[in-house]
């Protein structure tokens, strides 16, 4: 997949910086280059455009990180079943623009698409980790803030990651994407230490709210091609959206997902159901005001973010982790941002913590 | 020379917010819609007599129904079933809240449908007045909430009879919470 850019943006401090190079040989000749001594103020949002959001994602930004790389995942919570994730922040935004996605608040001050110069400093912070852990197990992914290959034909980050990771034991990488950006990931043995894993939706979800995506049927072939070069893969069905025809047609992606990747060979697949923050679904709805997906039977849930109703939403995942389970019953599967009492609704059992649910996803 | 219709409707519109203190982002919506619709909101809000949060309740609803229908608000509010709560008889206040009640049922099919199940189901207990069975009141979690209230032994006796009696039909009703029927 091609991503138009605007411009890029290379702070000064990195002018002489790996990945500026990489950026500046490869990036599509006429988008211009300009270079700045401060990348944040080219981060933040332009003022007088209607979608200030949007544009920022045709704004590559190359800029030193000024804060740590690696953190909690941003959606985990003492009130939900979590899996123990780590985020490691190596970009900022993405040139994709799902209407249902979060980073729509979460990134609304710094909406430019942020590539992170100084992200060998993250190596370090992982050995820093390993170290003091020693024994346990990290998943640790790069496609929570952004998507994890959306930009690597220009970037390379995955070729560095993928070597990195295959000399460590106790850590595992996650590239999440909604692309087929595989080809970097092509040539390289993973060691069994990275996973790659899609954001999967039906047809109709892909086509009413995940513009720029490709294609759920594209995503599960790309899927294939990395499994048969030696890559774990896992599935991310989140958010699940509860419309009219959901069940049946999620139930179709998943029998479609068997008959391409064998389930013996799936690492994991997690189940979300669609939740927006009130603040979220004001400018998801502002920005997408004619996409149905964005006005589904969501309620205000007691963790203060639009849901679909409980038995909805708890009925309709417990449909799909049946279909998951009658195809293997050892895929891991856990779900995101639901509580422990939903996780025992779903799947019958009290939720394991987060160490025991983390150790299971990258265990196959 | 004479105001075109719509100037004349724009007017109309913004004297209504100015006098029920309608917010901007409200008003901004409004003003936003194509003709038709402005319209057929400010015939509604009159029409009602309309409070100011009533409005913004049914604007909401009505502009998520015409998002999913992927139509306008005046075909929203042509159906048949709000028209008849329109141009039916009562107060202002009572057809109000009636079409509200039936916006939301339009707007939330599956949560109506299961809420009317539910209270069938939690009817059909039979449970005595001092126990009362509820459901989170917009379905918004799985929780089913008992309350029982005692004031002597006997009673306490009693209550707890009656509930262990219909403790299959109260299993029923959390299975129903938990997306038992979906």
């Amino acid at each position: 997949m091609n991503f138009e850019l605007d411009k890029v943006v290379i702070e000064e401090d990195c002018r002489a910086s790996e990945l500026a190079a990489r950026v500046i040989a490869r990036v599509a000749p006429g988008v211009p280059i300009e270079f700045v001594t401060d990348g944040r103020t080219a981060a933040r949002p332009e003022s007088g455009l209607a979608d200030p959001f949007g544009a920022g994602k045709r704004r590559m930004v190359v800029m030193r990180r000024r804060s740590p790389f690696l953190m909690g995942c941003p959606a985990g919570s003492s009130e939900f079943a979590c899996c123990g994730y780590l985020v490691m922040v190596l970009a900022s935004n993405c040139p994709m623009d799902c209407s249902y996605c979060f980073l729509q608040e979460y990134v609304a001050d710094n909406p430019g698409f942020q590539v992170y110069a100084n992200y060998p400093e993250c190596f370090d912070e992982l050995d820093r980790l390993a170290r003091r852990a020693s024994g346990r197990s990290f998943r640790v992914g790069t496609g929570e803030l952004a998507d994890s290959l959306a930009f690597d034909r220009l970037t390379g980050l995955s070729r560095d990651l993928v070597d990195y990771f295959g000399r460590r034991d106790n850590l595992t990488l996650e590239l999440k994407t909604k692309t087929d950006e595989i080809e970097n990931l092509l040539g390289i043995d993973p060691r069994g230490r990275t996973i790659v894993s899609w954001t999967l939706s039906p047809e109709r979800v892909f086509l009413s709210s995940e513009k720029r995506t490709t294609s759920p049927g594209a995503r599960i072939d790309a899927a294939r091609r990395v499994l048969d070069a030696g890559y774990k893969v896992g599935f991310h069905l989140d958010p699940v959206i509860a419309y009219p025809t959901a069940e049946g047609e999620y139930l179709e992606l998943l029998d479609h997902l068997f008959s391409i990747v064998a389930p013996e060979k799936i690492s994991f697949i997690s189940l979300g159901g669609l939740r927006m923050t009130p603040g979220l679904r004001r400018e998801a709805r502002r920005r997408n005001p004619d996409d149905p997906m964005l006005c589904g039977e969501e309620v205000m849930a007691p963790d203060g973010r639009y849901r679909a109703f409980a038995p909805l939403r708890l009925g309709l995942m417990r449909a799909l982790e049946r279909r998951i389970a009658a195809a293997n019953p050892a895929i891991a599967r856990y779900l995101c941002m639901e509580t422990a009492s939903a996780y025992r609704r779903v799947f019958g059992a009290a939720a394991p913590g987060p160490a025991a649910i983390g150790a299971a996803l990258t265990g196959r | 020379m004479s105001e075109t219709p719509e100037k004349s409707i724009e007017g109309e519109i913004r004297a209504w917010a100015a006098e029920r203190r309608l917010d901007q982002p409200g008003l901004d919506s409004w003003l936003a819609l194509d003709g038709e619709s402005a319209a057929v909101m400010l015939d509604l809000a009159k029409r009602l007599r309309m409070r100011t949060g009533q409005f913004r309740t049914a604007f909401e609803m009505l502009a998520e129904l015409a998002a999913v229908d992927r139509g306008t608000i005046a075909r929203v509010l042509a159906r048949p079933a709000l028209q008849r709560i329109l141009e039916g008889p009562g107060s202002g206040p009572a057809r109000a809240q009636a079409f509200l009640d039936e916006v939301r049922t339009v707007r939330f099919p599956r949560l109506a449908r299961l809420r009317e199940r539910l209270t069938e189901e939690i009817a059909r207990l039979g449970l005595p007045a001092q126990i009362a069975v509820s459901a989170p009141s917009s379905l918004e979690s799985d929780e089913l909430r008992i309350e029982m209230r005692v004031r002597s032994a006997s009673e306490l006796d009693d209550s707890i009879d009656a509930l262990v009696k219909n403790m299959t039909g109260l299993k029923r009703i959390v299975g129903i919470l938990g997306g038992d029927e979906f």
